[in-house]
C-alpha cells in the first residue's frame, strides 16, 4: 500500500467524485453513494460522459462498498460489468452502490447511475464482484461513517481523460499507457479504473463509435507498464460492435492483465 | 481426462442428456465440447437458443474449471455470454480455455462456432474455488485426451427447449415466468444447472421487451451473476427495462427461488433484439 492516505487517489480526485457511506457502519450489506459534479473534462466530442470515467466511478464506489463488506479485510476487483443507457448527460451524476452478497471468498455489488441533472434518468446499470483478501498491512483506514470528499480541484484534474491516461496509438488495433504514479491505486498497482477507461478508449478508437456496454475480468495486476490494449472484433449486431479487448503489462513479460468485452453503438 | 462423476451425473433423463452434448478433454486445459441442434432448439427467427447455448458454455466452463482447481471444488460466479445471429445452424461447438487460475477464482473463456466455423459469439465465466467436500463429484485426470458422449438411446428434443423444462409464463409484459426445479434441470450440487438460469433470464426479458419495444425481440447478450443456488423451486423471475430503442432493448433481470422464502438468486442484464434489423 502507498504510504501517504492520499496517494492512490488521483483518479478519484480526477473524477471530482465524493463517496459517502449510507448503511450504518457495520451493515450487512452496505450502501455507498458518489456524486460527480464536474464533467466537462470527461466528455466525448458528442457531449456524453465517456464510459471509461463511468465504469471509473462506478469501479470506486463499488469497489468501496464491497470492501466494508468484508472488514477487517478487504477486495480486489475481479469483475466489472456496466450497461450505459442514456448517452444525455446533464449532470451531476449520483453513482449508488449497495451490497448483494458477501461471501467467504468474494463479495458481489450492484451499481446504477442516475442524471441529477435530468430528473434522475438512469446513466448506467452494473455489477462488480469482488475478491476478498487480507491485506498484510490491514484495510484501508478510513474514518467511519466513510465521507470521501472530492479534493480541491487540481489544474491537471481538467484534462480530457485520453490526456490524463496519457493514451498513445501503437497501431490501429493498439493503444498504450505509461503506469505513472497518479494512475496507480493505494495498493501500487494500476487502477481498475485507468484499465476500464484505456479499455474504453481502445473500442472507440478502433469501432468508431460510442462504448454502450462492458464486461471486464481483470486476471492479473497492472505493475511496471507500459501497458497496451489491443483490440479485436467479434462481430456487428443491430445494437453495435462488439469487439474483444486485451490488455497487458509490456514490462511485465506482456503477461495478460484484463479481458474486456465491449460494445459500440454507431 | 476421465470424468468418474458421470457415473453418478447426470441422471437418464436430463438436459445434458437431450442436448446430446459430446465433450472432448486436452491435458492442456481445454475443453471442446458440441451439441447437434434442430428445431426444438433454435428461436423463432431461426437463431440458436440462448438457454441452449449456455448450457453448453456452462458444461464446457464448469468442467473446465472443476479440473484446473482440483483438489478444490468450484461456485459459478458469473457467466456472460455475447451472441452474433445466425441461422442455419446445424451443430454448435464450444472452445473452452483458462483465462486465469488463482487461489481464489478460476476464469474461462469459451469460443461458439457452428459445423460451417462460423463465428457465433463468445462467452466468459468466473468460479470460485472452494474447499473440497466429500459430497462433491470427484475430478480425474489424465494426460491423454478423452471423448465423452452424454446421449443415450431415446434423447434428444421432441419439444421445444422452453416447453420441455416446464417453463410457463405468468405475465409476459412484465416479465413474468416461472420455471419449476425437477432432477432434469439439476445440476451435481442439486441445483438448477447455470444454463437453465440463463435460459429462464433471457426468457423473461425477452418476454418484457417484446412489449415495452412493441415488436418481438431475441435476446443476444446475458451478463448474470450468480448470488446463491437455487435447490427448491419454483424460480420466479421479475424484471425491470432500463433501455429501449427501435431495434433493441435491454432489461435488468432478478431471479427468486419461492421454496427459499423468495431468495435472490440470480441477477442479470439482458439485451435483446428485432430479429428482422440488419447489422
Amino acid at each position: 500500500m502507498l504510504s501517504h492516505p492520499d496517494n492512490g487517489r488521483s483518479l478519484t480526485r480526477y473524477l471530482g467524485l465524493t463517496l459517502r457511506e449510507t448503511s450504518e457502519p457495520g451493515a450487512k450489506h452496505p450502501t455507498i453513494e458518489g456524486d460527480c459534479a464536474r464533467l466537462d473534462h470527461m466528455r466525448t466530442t458528442n457531449g456524453n460522459v465517456r464510459a471509461g470515467a463511468l465504469l471509473t466511478a462506478a469501479d470506486s464506489a463499488a469497489g468501496l462498498c464491497g470492501g466494508l463488506a468484508v472488514l477487517p479485510g478487504w477486495v480486489v476487483t475481479t469483475n466489472l460489468m456496466l450497461h450505459v443507457t442514456s448517452f444525455e448527460h446533464v449532470g451531476p451524476l449520483r453513482i449508488c452502490a449497495r451490497v448483494l452478497r458477501t461471501g467467504k471468498r468474494a463479495v458481489v455489488t450492484a451499481m446504477h447511475i442516475i442524471d441529477l441533472g435530468r430528473d434522475n434518468a438512469l446513466v448506467a446499470d452494473g455489477v462488480l464482484t469482488s475478491a476478498v483478501l487480507h491485506p498484510e498491512g490491514g484495510p484501508p483506514n478510513y474514518p467511519r461513517p466513510l465521507l470521501l470528499d472530492a479534493a480541491a480541484h487540481d489544474e491537471w484534474a481538467a484534462e480530457e481523460l485520453p490526456d490524463f491516461l496519457a493514451v498513445r496509438t501503437e497501431s490501429p488495433s493498439c493503444l498504450s499507457i505509461e503506469l505513472n504514479d497518479r494512475l496507480r491505486n493505494p495498493w501500487g498497482i494500476l487502477h481498475g479504473g485507468a484499465i476500464a477507461a484505456l479499455v474504453d478508449i481502445a473500442a472507440e478508437h478502433v469501432t468508431g463509435g460510442v462504448t454502450a456496454d462492458v464486461v471486464l475480468h481483470f486476471l492479473a495486476p497492472g505493475r511496471v507498464g507500459p501497458i497496451t490494449a489491443t483490440v479485436a472484433s467479434i462481430g456487428a449486431r443491430p445494437d453495435g460492435t462488439v469487439v474483444r479487448v486485451e490488455v497487458r503489462d509490456s514490462g511485465a513479460a506482456n503477461r495478460l492483465m484484463t479481458i474486456g468485452v465491449v460494445t459500440c453503438r454507431r | 481426462m476421465d470424468q468418474a462423476s458421470t457415473t453418478r451425473y447426470p441422471p437418464t433423463q436430463h438436459i445434458l442428456r437431450d442436448l446430446q452434448l459430446e465433450v472432448e478433454h486436452r491435458p492442456a486445459a481445454t475443453v471442446t465440447a458440441r451439441i447437434p441442434i434442430n428445431e426444438h432448439l433454435t428461436t423463432q427467427s431461426g437463431t440458436v437458443h440462448p438457454g441452449a447455448l449456455a448450457t453448453l458454455v456452462d458444461v464446457v466452463g464448469g468442467s473446465l474449471a472443476a479440473s484446473v482447481a482440483r483438489p478444490g471444488w468450484i461456485a459459478t460466479s458469473d457467466l456472460t455470454l455475447h451472441l452474433l445471429r445466425a441461422t442455419d445452424v446445424k451443430m454448435v461447438e464450444a472452445r473452452g480455455h483458462v483465462l486465469r487460475k488463482g487461489r481464489t477464482t478460476v476464469v474461462i473463456e469459451v469460443i461458439l462456432s457452428d459445423q460451417r466455423d462460423q463465428n457465433l459469439g463468445s462467452a466468459t465465466m468466473s468460479f470460485a474455488v472452494l474447499q473440497h467436500r466429500d459430497d462433491n463429484p470427484v475430478i480425474e485426470t489424465t494426460d491423454a485426451v478423452s471423448r465423452m458422449s452424454l446421449a443415450t438411446d431415446g434423447s434428444g428434443f421432441d419439444q421445444p427447449l422452453e416447453e420441455k423444462t416446464g417453463l410457463t409464463t405468468v405475465d409476459a409484459a412484465g416479465g413474468v415466468i416461472e420455471l419449476p426445479i425437477s432432477d432434469y434441470i439439476r445440476n451435481s450440487l442439486g441445483a438448477v444447472q447455470g444454463g437453465m438460469i440463463a435460459m429462464t433470464v433471457s426468457a423473461a426479458a425477452e418476454r418484457a421487451l417484446t412489449g415495452a419495444c412493441g415488436a418481438p425481440v431475441e435476446a443476444i447478450d446475458l451478463q448474470i451473476s450468480y448470488l446463491s443456488l437455487a435447490k427448491s423451486g419454483p424460480i420466479r423471475s421479475s424484471v425491470q427495462i432500463l433501455e429501449t430503442t427501435p431495434t433493441f432493448g435491454c432489461a435488468r433481470v432478478e431471479l427468486t427461488d419461492l421454496g427459499a422464502d423468495g431468495r435472490v438468486t440470480t441477477l442479470a442484464r439482458v439485451t435483446a433484439v428485432l430479429p428482422e434489423q440488419p447489422c
